[in-house]
Order: C-alpha cells, then structure tokens, then sequence
C-alpha cells in the first residue's frame, strides 16, 4: 500500500502559551490575538519568537518545502502568524463521525454481546491522518444494505433469546409493557441517551406494526433492526448547546460527552456507569470528566474496551490493518503465515505498553521486550515462553541491541519494505510523517520527477544515492532516506540482517531538521533521539487528537495542540496522562460548527 | 456464462417475468416501465477501470479509421476488434482544475470530468485536496434511468484490492458522495441476489417489514437532520436521499430470472475474484437487476499488487514507474492481462443473446486508465477502449486518434504537453447520449466542448 503518500499539510504556525480555558463569560475574546509573541517555556519543538531560525527545527505539521531547506518564514500559507494562548480561544470544527468498522463491531459486541464482527462486509472507512474515520461521505446506498443486512442478522440472532435480550419478567415478556420497557432501555443505549418522545412514539408504532404482521417478537425484532439503522445509532450526533455570545461554539451534552469519551477511549458505546455519571451531572466539570477517564483507562471491567481503542490507534499509526493484504517475494516463505501474528503484535505491544507500562512514548520506541506469537518469536531468533496455540501470544524479550520497541517489529518493517528489499524511503518517511509530523512536498508538477536509471547491481545506498544526486529528487529524499538507512538491519520481513548482499549492512545516516538532530547508526540511536524529542513528543499529541476527532488540526487548534504537547513533554511522553489531558481539555467538551463548503 | 433456457424475444424484466413463468412473479405493485426505456433492448453502461496506465507506444494501435492492427497490449481483444472503438489522444484534464496533483487523483477525475475540491484527507492519505466536485457518469446516467424505470439497482459497483483512500474511489453521486464498490464477491452476489431466492410470500413479507423499518429510521433522520446545525446537514440530506432510494427499491418488482448465477466460488487472489464480479455483473445486466455498474480493478496505486499470477516478482506499482525496456515489457504483460479479462467480460455480455444480436450490442463497457504517461504519471493520452455499440448509438470497428500524443517519458517534453488530444469530459457527454439521455456538457466546463467529436 502507498499509504504515505507525499502530500501537504497545515502551514507553519507558532506558539505563545498554553493556557486557554474557554471563558464562556468573556464574549469576543475569541479572536486569534496578534499581539507580540513571547518566548515558549516548553518543549524544543516550537520555535521561540515566531519565527523559524535558519538551519532550525521544522515545527510539527509544518511543510518542508521542495529543495529540502528549511523555509524563510512567511513562504508557505497560510503565513505563521503568532497567536496568544493566553486569551480564551476556539476550538476547531467538531465533526459528526459516522461508526467506523472498528467502533460499530466493539458497540455490537456490547449491546448486544455479539463477536461476529459485522462490519467486515461493510466498505472500507475513509482514512483521517492514517486513522479511520468517516466524517465526511455519506453512506452510499450499497452501505445502507450493508447496514441492513447486518441489523437483520444481529436483530434474528438477538431475539432468537427474547428472555436473555428483554428487561422484563418471563411473565411480562410478550406484552406490551415489556416492549416499551425494551424500547426505552435498548434505545438509551443504542443512542447512548434517552430516547424523546417522539421517538418513544415511532418505536411504539414500528413495534406495533411487526407484533400486528406476526407477533411480539417480530415487534422487538424490528426495534433492534430500526435502532441499529438510526442516524443516532450510527453516528455520534453532536449538537451541544449554544454558548452565549460565542456564534457557532456548542458545549457538548452530557450524553454527547459521554460517546466522546467512549468512543475515543473505548472505541466503542458507554456503559451504564458512564451513563449515570452523564444523568447525574458527574460530567459537568473537568474533574468529573478526569475521574471517568481514570476509570475508563484502569477498571478490569473496562479492559477489554480500552485494548479496543488502543489497537485501533495502533492500526492507525503505523497501517497495521494492511498487513494481511502484503506480498512478499516467493523466498519470504513465511510471510504468509506471519502478516496476522505481525498484525496482533503491533496491537498487543502497544497495549502492553500503555496498560502494564509507563505509557511512555520512550518505551514505545526502545523497549526491548514484545508480546507475539512463537512464530514471530523464531522470526526475532529467540525462544517464546511455552504457549498452547501456534496463535497464542506471550510476552518476551528481544536481542537488546537489535531491537527498539514498535520501530523494529516485523509488521512495521514488513508494510515499509517492497516486496523484496527494504525501502528506506518509505521508513524515512513514516518516521518523518507519522513520529515528527512533518510532511514533505509534493514533486513539483510538470517536471518529470521519477527516479533516474541505476545500476541495479549496487547496494540499495547507493543505489539511493543517485537518485538524490538528482535535483528534483534531492530536496525530498535527503529528508527522508538518511533517516531510513538507519533501518537497514531489517530486512523487507522484518528480520535482522548484518550482512547484505556480499557486504556487511551499512546502517549510518543522518537525522535533520529536527531538535534531536544527529548523526545515526542503527535504529537504537535513532530511537534515542526520537524518543527525547519534543518535537516527538507534540506529534503524538496531534496523532491522538486525530484519532479523537477524526480529521487533521485546523489553525483553531493551535493552542490545544501547544497545550496538550507541552503537557506530555511535562509528564516525560506519558501517553495515558495525555489522555487524561485530552479528555478533559476544553477542546473535548465543546465543539465548533464546521464551515459550510461553498 | 451459459445459457440454461432459451431467452424471450423481448428480454424486459416484463419478459424475464414472463419467461419464469406466472404465479412466482410480480408479487406487489404495479410495474412502471416508461415507454423510452421499454423500447426495444435496455441499454447498460459499464466501467471498468484499470489502474495506472498503460505503456502506450505498445498500447495503440496502427493503421486508419477502420483499418487498423491491433497492438500487442490490446490484442487479446482481437475477436472483437468489429466491436471496439479504440480512442487514442484522450486527456484526463480534469484533474489539473483543482488542487489535487497530476497523476493517482485522476482517479477521482476520469468518470467525473471534475476537478478535485479544497480538503484534506491527512497524512497517509492524501495531499491537500477532497473529492471531486461532482457526480460521476456511471450516476449521472443511473439517476436519469431511475427517473424512467424501476430497477432494483440503479447501479452496482464492484471491485477488488481496494481501501478507503481517495485512489479507492473512482463513482460520485455529487461532491462527498464518493460510491464504495463492493470488494468480497460473496457480499456482491448477496447484495444482487438474495431477495431473488426468497418464495414471493417470504420475500413480500420481508419488504412489507423492511419497509416500516425504513420508514421508522427516514423518521429519525429526519429530526436528527434538523436538529443539527446547518453546516452538519447535507451529510444528513444525502443519507436521507439515499434511504429513500432503498425504500423506492422496495417497490420493484423481483423477478425469479433465470440467470441467477450459482454463489461465487470462495477465492481472494485478484484473478478470482475479478472474474466472479465479472460474472455476477454480466446476471446482474441479463436479469434486468441494473442498467450501470463499475468493475474497479485495482486501488489507483496498488493495482494489482505484485502480480505472481503473471510470473511477474515487482509490484504492479513501482513497474510503471519505469522507463526501461525490461519495466517497460512487464507493463505491457499486465496491462494485456487486463485486456484478457476485459475479453473474457466481453464473452460474458456476448453469450446472452438479445433478438437477432447479443447483450454486447446494447452494451457499452468503457474500459479506461488516468494516466497516459505512466512512468511519469501524466493525464494525457490516456488508455481508452469503448466495446459495444450501445444499442446502435455507437458506431463500432474504428480506431480514433486524436492529436498526436506521444509518451515522453522521463527528462522527455514536459509532463503534461498539450498534443491535441481531446478531454474526457467530451467522451462523457457521448456516453450519456449514447445512453439515450442528451446533454452538451459534462463535469467541469472548461474541460468540456461537447459531444467527442466523430463517435
């Protein structure tokens, strides 16, 4: 897959502060303020003084432009413009986010306890940021059947067992006091609020109808089938509540927070207790809000909905999901077998990192320990802990001097390979796109801009090495490729490798344009330095305001991804922290309306 | 596909009816089928999209008009040669109106003639562009259709190796209204031919039920459209419209057609899985199910993957980057693969007969690729052959050359010269009046003068 694809971003802003609460009191305070910027206290990744120093660092989300260098300020739009933090500020547009594939299979799984996992006959999700996310398409019609049929085949299999899915009596069950009790206990959750009255009037009616074809379990029947096809079921509609004297700000419900925080958090539906804390006022202060997000991050009873969320993110981050679509040449005979394993890894590992480690982003990128399969186990050159299954997985560790957290793992190094060498372009590249949040240009439009000749009998450097002799290929691919030569110890599965061809791998290169610049050799030291970097640090906080809010940072932003950044630079790359922050960051609780397109 | 029972004379849906015999048939609702579209044989429209290009020195043809040698890319369509219209000098120019860059994204351009809008898709997605501005043609038309007749599709789009990025989308119904198309052939023959299995009791019982459902569910998204602010609303206003379509569907009468294929045979690699959908289209178009469907044969980038079923070890992606002979030569084996299939689609529609003819003939697949420069990932010159004469509106066994576009390759003329070719757009027009629903202009009307000239 070409996933990371050259492409542009936002432009370059910068930043003064990072308080900001929204003062809904302070009417007309909401304007960027222009005011001489002041020197940032936090985190190497923000320029101080506005302005980008020659030679310095390209701030997250910036553009680098063709020819590699690093841009005078002003070139690139919309221009950087200093903004005060201080004042109280917007938040960006909140989009109404259509259930991805992975939140409609973890909601089924908790409505209705069902494991099938519908939604893989369902069309793929639009992708936000490398993240699923279907904020702007409608459902085409063929989606809508693919929604029906499997609310037909979910409702069929729910009332199939009308004692185990109803909240009533075995005497109740069958009358009509029962389906009302169903409606609206089935409906507060598949809405994840209370139904209104006319609601409670359509279902009575569409209850009524199926009970009048056939009987009451044909009425519940057509009640899970019609739920699990409202808008409200699949979307989470967001309209919130004007604040006064702020045109277009909408505080959230309790109810919407609610599917805010489940959703980004879980993936999936609120459960009850989340519920009542949203009927009983608990989520109407940032404090209440935190003390759910603890709850939601620790609960046992939560656990397997958090591991939810997290894989998803996982996926998201480093495209785990296309795993099972990569080929590899006929002699990676086990890749076959392995892509799944490699998938799962991802998944797990970072679960593990988050759950039962320090949730650093530190640990992500050096840790020397995974959790896999024993397959994937022999693939590393070690031996796993003794498991059951061949698809079992344990936690275990690795050759400390070959291996750095999800960097090295075999499912990363597979997807950022060819089918038969590595590619350390595409390595380069994900680490400038998906760690540094850097975007390089797009090739210049009407130059014939692929790659030159080479002589295939030379190594892949220095094969690479002629195609940034070229001009217009120089400015991007020295942005990426000394980066990806550090990989070069892995090979296009994964596995590690010191020799390469007739000669002993070569693995130097060179990181730029960072704040932790440096010249490298091997992953290990690239993990080091990635893993001290601010620059780092704010771009984790981007890639999980992207999976919350399912689109890319908009200008509004500014201040919350400032504030988040410097947060997790605070807590040393804490990540669980940063969620914490996320949750109950102004940015969470209320929302803007989006522009309207022309 | 075979032919299990002989074909009535007039093959109708009303025919299929007839010919399946009485009673099982027509269980509800009168059948409306406007005079236009009951004349004669129903005309279908099928896309069928290959990925990134040809090599085109060895992809066109030589000789005249109506003399001419098939090349060695599309001599797997020889036996047809009477049937096709080769256009040679076709630009995808589309692409270049809007922000999206010259090269994948006319993907989102070929069918549509319109540019990409302001938006962005993220990192790892896209550059900073969103879908195309308007409809495409394969929507454009099946709405005009779903004006005149009840079908119980009025597309259908099928396709393999695709995601949910912006080169894994190709049909709009309007802006932000991209159309997946349907990648398992598994759910593809559900989608198409589920309800046709059902006894008329069980199935008039299922829409009876679907139907109050449905009406239920337009309630809801009704009041959640007002209730959200405007700006939320035309997500809304299309989910709501497209509901609607599936109750109108409802309505139509299913007949028991006699080519209901047998469920595809379980098998994922691309070869498999393209000649199921080939197959189930090819029923879809002889029960009278739909008029338009697409067959999306491979994401805009991944396109095949690494094609091993041709014995070929390089990904499909990174061979039409090359400018060598030996890169060159593998291009020139996949896209004849692609022709081979499209032969084999060809056989499909031309085993069904149709009065003195075959469905073929009131067909007209367009096959088509947006680029035409592969390895520099231009939009001129693109890869275009029509087969089918669409009910006689076409007029078929002519080559078309257009200008004089030549691949220059790299450190060639420039990326995206000007050789006189003519817009896709004008091509777009054609198939609409082909179809029998006239227009002047389509998609963006710069890019567009009206009808091809000398189809």
């Amino acid at each position: 897959m070409q996933r990371f694809a050259i492409h542009l971003l936002f432009g370059i802003a910068t930043f003064t502060g990072c308080s900001g609460a929204i003062d809904e009191s302070n009417p007309g305070s909401s304007s960027v303020a222009t005011s001489p910027p002041k020197p940032s206290g936090s985190g190497g990744a923000i320029p101080p003084g506005g302005a980008i120093p020659p030679g310095g660092v390209i701030p997250p989300g910036g553009v680098i432009p063709p020819g590699g260098t690093i841009p005078p300020v002003g070139t690139v739009a919309p221009p950087a413009q200093p903004v005060n933090c201080a004042t109280p500020l917007d938040v960006g547009p909140g989009l109404i986010l259509r259930l991805t594939h992975a939140e409609y299979d973890n909601t089924v799984r908790d409505l209705l306890a069902d494991a099938t996992r519908p939604s893989r006959a369902f069309s793929a999700d639009a992708l936000i940021g490398g993240f699923a996310a279907n904020a702007v398409a409608a459902p085409s019609e063929q989606e809508l059947e693919q929604y029906r049929t499997a609310a037909e085949n979910l409702a069929d299999k729910a009332t199939a067992n009308l004692a185990t899915l109803l909240p009533c009596t075995a005497a109740e069950i069958g009358t009509d006091a029962c389906a009302d009790k169903f409606i609206r206990s089935f409906g507060r959750r598949a809405f994840r609020r209370t139904l209104t009255t006319d609601e409670l009037k359509a279902y009575t009616t569409l209850f009524q109808t199926g009970k009048a074809v056939q009987d009451f379990g044909l009425g519940i029947n057509l009640l899970v089938r019609a739920m699990l096809q409202s808008p409200s079921f699949l979307y989470r509609i967001e309209v919130g509540v004007p604040v006064s004297g702020r045109a277009g700000l909408l505080r959230l419900t309790p109810y919407e927070m609610t599917s805010r925080l489940s959703y980004v958090l879980w993936r999936s539906m609120p459960d009850e207790e989340l519920l009542v804390a949203a009927e009983t006022g608990k989520l109407d202060t940032a404090a209440g809000v935190e003390a759910q997000v603890r709850r939601m991050l620790t609960a046992p009873t939560a656990l397997v909905r958090v591991r939810g969320a997290l894989a998803s993110f996982a996926d998201g981050l480093m495209d785990l999901s296309s795993l099972p679509d990569v080929v590899k040449d006929a002699r990676f005979k086990t890749f076959p077998t392995l892509a799944g394993d490699m998938q799962r890894e991802g998944e797990a590992f970072f679960q593990e990192v988050m759950l039962n480690q320090d949730a650093r982003i530190a640990t992500a990128l050096t840790a020397t320990f995974t959790v896999a399969t024993a397959r994937l186990a022999t693939l590393y050159g070690v031996t796993a802990p003794a498991m059951a299954k061949p698809t079992d997985m344990a936690r275990f560790d690795l050759p400390a001097a070959e291996r750095s957290g999800l960097l090295t793992q075999a499912g990363l190094m597979s997807l950022l390979s060819h089918e038969g060498e590595s590619s350390p372009v595409h390595r380069g590249l994900w680490v400038r796109s998906m760690l540094l949040c850097q975007t390089p240009p797009p090739p210049p439009a009407d130059v014939a801009n692929t790659a030159p000749k080479v002589d295939p009998t030379l190594a892949i450097k220095q094969r690479l090495a002629m195609h940034r002799a070229s001009p217009s290929c120089a400015g991007c691919h020295n942005l990426m490729d000394p980066i990806g030569f550090a990989f070069e110890n892995y090979d296009p599965i994964g596995a590690y490798r010191t020799v390469l061809g007739k000669d002993p791998v070569d693995a130097t290169g060179d990181l730029t344009g960072t704040d932790a610049d440096g010249a490298l050799n091997g992953v290990r030291s690239l993990a080091d330095r990635l893993a001290r970097s601010g620059q780092v640090q704010e771009c984790m906080s981007r890639q999980w305001m992207r999976f919350a809010f399912g689109r890319t940072e908009e200008v509004a932003d500014q201040c919350t991804t400032a504030a988040l950044g410097s947060r997790l630079v605070a807590s040393k790359g804490d990540m669980k922290d940063l969620l914490v922050a996320l949750a109950s960051h102004d940015a969470f609780r209320y929302r803007r309306t989006p522009e309207v397109t022309p | 596909m075979k032919s299990t029972m002989k074909m009535p004379t007039r093959p109708s849906r009303r025919g299929f009816l007839r010919a399946a015999g009485g009673t099982a048939l027509m269980p509800f609702v009168p059948f409306l089928e406007s005079d236009a579209e009951a004349a004669g044989f129903p005309k279908r429209l099928l896309l069928f999209f290959m990925p990134m290009g040809s090599y085109h020195p060895m992809w066109k043809p030589s000789g005249t008009e109506t003399s001419f040698t098939l090349s060695p890319v599309l001599a797997p369509l020889a036996p047809y040669q009477s049937k096709l219209v080769v256009l040679d000098g076709i630009d995808n120019v589309a692409v270049s109106g809007g922000p999206g860059e010259t090269g994948h994204p006319g993907v989102n351009c070929l069918w549509t003639g319109a540019p990409h809008s302001a938006g962005n898709f993220g990192s790892g997605g896209a550059s900073g562009f969103g879908w195309p501005t308007g409809p495409s043609i394969d929507q454009a038309v099946a709405a005009q259709i779903a004006r005149n007749v009840a079908l119980r599709f009025n597309s259908i789009e099928v396709g393999f190796n695709l995601g949910g990025d912006y080169k894994s989308r190709m049909s709009f119904k309007g802006p932000d209204q991209p159309v997946p198309a349907i990648t398992d052939p598994q759910v593809v023959y559900k989608t198409l031919f589920s309800d046709l299995q059902l006894s008329p009791a069980a199935l008039q019982a299922s829409q009876t039920v679907r139907k109050s459902v449905i009406d239920t569910v337009l309630g809801d998204l009704q009041r959640v459209r007002t209730s959200v602010p405007a700006a939320d609303r035309p997500k809304f206003d299309a989910h709501l419209q497209n509901l609607r379509v599936i109750e109108g569907k409802l309505s139509v009468p299913v007949s028991n057609c006699s080519r209901v294929p047998a469920a595809p045979k379980v098998g994922t690699d691309y070869p498999n899985v393209l000649d199921a959908e080939m197959s189930l289209v090819t029923s879809a178009f002889a029960c009278d199910l739909t008029r338009v469907a697409s067959i999306f044969a491979g994401q805009e980038s991944a396109g095949l993957g690494t094609p091993s079923f041709l014995g070929i070890s390089e990904a499909h992606h990174p061979i039409t980057h090359r400018d060598d002979a030996a890169g060159q030569a593998l291009l020139v084996k996949i896209t004849a693969w692609y022709m081979s299939q499209l032969k084999v689609l060809l056989d499909r529609l031309a085993a069904v007969p149709e009065g003195t003819g075959t469905m073929l003939d009131n067909t007209v697949v367009v096959c088509a690729s947006p680029m035409g420069a592969t390895s520099i990932h231009n939009y001129r010159g693109i890869p275009v052959v029509l087969a089918g004469s669409c009910g006689g509106a076409i007029k078929t066994g002519r080559y078309l050359k257009f200008g004089n576009f030549v691949t220059g390759g790299k450190g060639g003329a420039g990326k995206n010269v000007d050789y006189g070719g003519q817009p896709m757009n004008n091509l777009l027009v054609s198939l609409s009046n082909a179809m029998g629903y006239p227009m002047t202009t389509f998609g963006d009307k710069r890019f567009c003068t009206g009808p091809l000239m000398g189809l």
